[in-house]
């Protein structure tokens, strides 16, 4: 058949109608014209019309062949298939409805998780040419003892550090006089600031970048035109580009934006353009601090961005790191980079930090950068490929499921199937039509599919991404369908063909002669069985991963805090970004706390620069007196207020907590912690020693109490060693923003109006950003771990209904099959309950096959797990007891009710039974 | 009316026959049937169950073209002509038929 061929007879299929009616028309014609020969010959009317009709033959007969003529038998018979097939499933609801539904589920799920993997690991950035693009960082074996903002690096604990912040010099030098670095891009996150615009204010992201930043990527503006070098002057009213989601937002989408004034921390800005809606930056899953970036400045601005209360920043001159750097380079020159660029950073350090240097150049690391920045990556990849496996064999118990359906539907279906073939339908016809049936439960179920992977997506997000570790918003797109459709074409050959093959696989004349079809009693473990061990093994697997994973969540939720986290309310202020300095910031904390402890429903109420289990802390090494190690002792730190621990429940053990009078400037002071106090100031009490902050030597500490431990910035890992200090001693100056944390007794929500009213007291502008309990931080901190054990449970438990469903249908055919042989045993004098071992037994081999083919399979593969589980052991015995114990009781109950059914079989009736 | 032994026409000949008959100038189904009944003196009837599936396939195989046009009896019908790739099948075919008719001919002829 050729390509002409197979135009001509698709173009038939269409025109069928029309080519029918002419036939008949021409046929009529040729009747006509026969009729008047006969009247002619002498005929009467109606003997010449009954004579035209015997010459002709049958008229249906002459139209088949000319159909066949035509050529149109492949596709007629298609749509008659898919007539029949649509027919047949809707006569029966029930199972068409079970089909369907596992189907959407078992390949919604594929989609949904391999979309958000796609997104996550996969997923390219949208710039031109990302394969070209690197992420430059560096270090070196001594330390320089350089300022950094927004940086990861770490030391090696050794002197030696990396980094992945440069400082204003080296940058701009790497722009200009690199020859294999090219397109050099320097940018650096601003964290969190309040965004005003269009009457709307906002806390959300903000970055600069250099002026190459969007031309180097290759990306245009929506609207507008990007930033470019020109827009990097240090005076006259910066240009801002705002991404598509603010401009959606705020704008409404309209073109009138542009030119429009926007307001960084009050500073303005006018806006030039609008990025593109799939561009999100080099970095999908945002900045440190900045997680969903809505705005992008020159880099100049940075100037303006200083903290009042702080010393000024030199942002542009100082050796101070802040910026992170990534360019193009072509394949194979990476070596010529690193050694160029390593001494471009040598000769732009300044003077002191070369002598330290000596003549060892700092080194120069470069990654790919074609997917971003990886933060996002790291943190997910392992997470989503577990997911992956997990939504893989729900997948497979489906298409088992629907396997053992559609196989247990076509030995019903026997008799129909053996009445056509010997009514002279052929096998491979036969076939065609069940597999057109598979293939119409499979369409459908993948409509559905889509459907869910849609809804799938957007429940993922909301359950896996908290607000430190958000996730871009991602929706399917056209590798994710086709992916999708590759495995639902898969499910329909693999739950469809093999029961059509085996149904068609008999001797016809023998099977029409047995009344009841075929299987004498042994046969009972057939393929049916296999599957149905099948499936009792995944649902095994499955259950003993959702085990595994809920109890290692509920020992993260029961570890020792060190602190009472019950009944605590946080929220931050920022005075800072309304104007405030340091004496009138410092007097506005004292006076909201105070006027907070005054709030009825408040127990108490103080602050700290970090919130506890945040993720964020502050740290640097502090040298105490009579100490040692010039080095010094690596610790945490956190300002505080007045009364701090008394409000988090941290016990004093020696010495004295912060009160109200160590509230002063001076003397200095801080409390120490029992890890802190081992380490720095060995056994005995260290209340009444000193120490020093390593980066300002010239303050003097006097050691005043020491805690118990208590956890940070994290629920995991033992309590690190924490320093807490009074907010007005900070070794950095003012700190524009604090965290409140109040306890209060009684109602929540109360509590919480109750304390907007007090703050909105005491000055009515400031507004209360990131209002929670300690309780919800908490639990955001485990937000990854809470989806996870949700996500696994919700398909083991999907696996365990699928299995039962299995095995429910299973037996409720064997008994249905064989209810004249159990009628005759009964009628021999078996009684009930026999029968109903007799069945029950069958269901334990069955199960038990199930169980033997699935510990093994747990073994092996909560290994791979192991590494996300905290507290428990893959192997742990209980939960393989408990996972055990669910499979099996719910295969019991599964099993008994159509068994049940057996026992109350009427032996006359069923002998009778045909 | 009806004679009682038909010959069975094998396919490809109902073609033959068919192409034949239209090289003479475009004819509609029954016409057909009708030239070669009487030019045969009424030994070969293609009745319509054999003239249409056919002249559908010689259609389909491009070999005469179909038209409708207006009949003598006053309603449209559908007129068949010979295309030139018919033409060329008529005369392949034609020459194959006189060497069969020959050859068996001759084997039928030996004493």
């Amino acid at each position: 058949m050729g390509w002409t061929d197979f135009i001509l007879r698709l173009r038939a299929l269409v025109r069928h109608g029309r080519a029918e009616s002419e036939l008949d028309e021409e046929l009529r014609f040729h009747m006509e014209m026969e009729a008047r020969k006969a009247r002619a010959n002498g005929l009467n009317e109606a003997e010449a019309r009954r004579s035209a009709r015997v010459v002709l033959g049958g008229v249906e007969q002459v139209r088949e062949e000319c159909r066949d003529a035509r050529g149109l038998t492949l596709l007629e018979n298609l749509a008659r298939d898919l007539r029949y097939g649509a027919r047949v499933l809707r006569k029966t609801p029930g199972f068409t409805a079970i089909a369907v539904l596992s189907l959407a589920i078992g390949i919604g799920a594929n989609t949904a998780v391999f979309s958000l993997l796609d997104a996550v690991l996969l997923r390219m950035l949208p710039v031109r040419n990302p394969e070209q693009l690197v992420v430059v960082t560096w270090g070196a074996r001594k330390g320089l003892d350089l300022a950094s903002y927004w940086s990861t690096g770490s030391g090696d604990g050794h002197g030696g550090w990396t980094n992945n912040v440069f400082p204003w010099p080296i940058y701009s030098n790497m722009r200009a006089r690199s020859g294999v670095l090219r397109d050099a891009i320097g940018f650096a996150p601003l964290g969190e600031v309040s965004i005003a615009a269009n009457g709307e204010a906002s806390e959300s992201g903000a970055i600069v970048i250099s002026g190459n930043y969007f031309s180097a990527l290759g990306v245009g503006t929506v609207l507008g035109r990007p930033i470019s070098d020109d827009d990097d002057t240090a005076d006259g009213l910066p240009s801002a580009v705002i991404s598509y989601r603010y401009w959606e937002r705020v704008f409404a989408g309209e073109r009138s934006a542009i030119g429009k004034t926007l307001y960084i921390n009050g500073q303005p800005c006018t806006i030039i353009g609008v990025a593109p809606k799939e561009f999100l930056g080099v970095s999908a899953g945002g900045f440190m601090g900045a997680p969903q970036v809505d705005v992008m400045l020159p880099i100049r601005f940075r100037d303006r961005m200083q903290v009042p209360g702080q010393a000024r920043v030199a942002w542009f001159q100082d050796e101070v790191c802040w910026i992170e750097v990534m360019g193009r380079l072509e394949a194979g020159r990476d070596t010529a980079a690193k050694t160029e660029l390593a001494r471009i950073a040598f000769d732009n350090l300044p003077e002191p930090k070369k002598a330290i240097l000596g003549t060892e150049p700092p080194r120069i690391y470069l990654d790919p950068g074609s997917r971003g920045l990886d933060s996002l990556r790291k943190a997910y990849r392992e997470p989503l490929l577990i997911l992956m496996g997990v939504v893989g064999l729900t997948l497979l118990m489906a298409c088992a499921n629907l396997a053992g359906l559609l196989l247990a539907r076509a030995t019903a279906r026997q008799r129909e199937i053996l009445l056509r073939m010997a009514l002279g339908a052929t096998r491979a016809r036969l076939v065609r039509q069940l597999l057109v049936e598979g293939a119409l439960l499979s369409g459908a179920g993948t409509v559905a599919a889509v459907a869910f992977a849609w809804w799938g997506v957007r429940a993922l997000l909301a359950m896996a991404a908290s607000r430190s570790a958000p996730i871009p918003a991602t929706s399917p797109d056209a590798r994710v369908f086709a992916f999708t459709a590759a495995v639902s074409l898969a499910a329909t050959f693999l739950f469809a063909l093999a029961p059509a093959l085996r149904a068609t696989r008999v001797d016809v004349a023998a099977g029409l002669k047995e009344d009841t079809v075929a299987a004498p009693a042994l046969r009972g473990i057939g393929r049916g069985s296999i599957l149905v061990a099948l499936q009792v093994a995944l649902a095994l697997v499955l259950l003993a991963g959702a085990t595994l994973f809920t109890r290692s969540l509920a020992k993260l939720q029961s570890l020792p805090l060190g602190f009472n986290p019950h009944k605590l309310v946080l929220f931050d202020i920022a005075p800072g970004e309304n104007g405030y300095d340091e004496p009138r910031g410092n007097q506005l904390y004292a006076r909201v706390q105070e006027r907070l402890n005054r709030t009825g429903g408040v127990i108490r109420a103080s602050l700290s620069g970090n919130r506890l289990i945040s993720g964020w802390v502050s740290n640097g090494p502090i040298l105490p007196d009579g100490g040692a190690d010039a080095a010094g002792v690596q610790s945490d730190w956190n300002l505080v207020g007045a009364d701090f621990l008394e409000v988090m429940g941290i016990p004093v053990i020696m010495g004295r907590g912060i009160e109200p009078r160590d509230m002063a400037s001076t003397p200095r002071v801080a409390v120490i912690n029992q890890t802190l106090a081992r380490r720095a100031f060995g056994e005995g009490s260290p209340v009444g020693r000193r120490f020093r902050w390593s980066w300002k030597k010239d303050w003097d500490v006097e050691v005043i109490g020491v805690v118990r431990d208590a956890k940070f910035d994290s629920l995991r890992g033992d309590a690190p060693p924490t320093i807490y200090v009074p907010y007005t001693q900070a070794t950095y100056g003012f700190q524009p923003n604090m965290t409140f944390e109040v306890r209060i007794a009684g109602n929540m929500t109360e509590g919480i109006a109750a304390i907007r009213r007090a703050v909105a007291d005491v000055d009515r502008k400031l507004p209360l950003i990131h209002v929670q309990t300690q309780e919800t931080q908490i639990d955001d901190s485990l937000a990854q771990e809470h989806a996870f054990a949700t996500l696994v449970s919700l398909f083991s438990a999907i696996a365990l209904a699928l299995a039962c469903v299995g095995l429910y249908g299973s037996v409720a055919y064997t008994v249905t099959r064989r209810t004249r042989e159990l009628g005759v045993r009964m009628a021999l004098g078996a009684d009930r309950f026999a029968v109903l071992r007799m069945l029950l037994t069958q269901v334990a081999i069955t199960v038990g096959a199930g169980l033997a083919l699935g510990l093994p399979a747990t073994w092996m593969l909560t290994r791979v797990v192991e590494s996300q589980l905290y507290g428990i052991t893959a192997h742990d015995p209980a939960s393989m007891v408990m996972a055990c114990a669910g499979v099996v009781g719910t295969a019991m109950i599964a099993a008994l009710l159509p068994a049940r059914r057996a026992m109350r079989i009427d032996p006359v009736r069923a002998l009778r039974y045909e | 009316m009806i004679p009682e032994s038909k010959l069975d026409l094998l396919q490809g000949t109902v073609d033959l026959l068919i192409l034949r008959t239209l090289q003479a100038g475009p004819l509609h189904g029954w016409a057909i049937s009708e030239r070669i009944q009487q030019i045969s003196e009424d030994v070969l009837r293609l009745n319509q169950g054999s003239l249409y599936p056919a002249l559908h396939r010689l259609e389909h195989q491009g070999s005469i073209k179909a038209e409708w046009g207006v009949s003598e009896l006053g309603r449209r019908a559908r007129f068949y002509k010979l295309t030139a790739a018919g033409r060329k099948q008529l005369e392949a075919e034609t020459r194959m038929w006189a060497r069969m008719a020959g050859a068996i001919g001759r084997v039928l002829e030996m004493a």
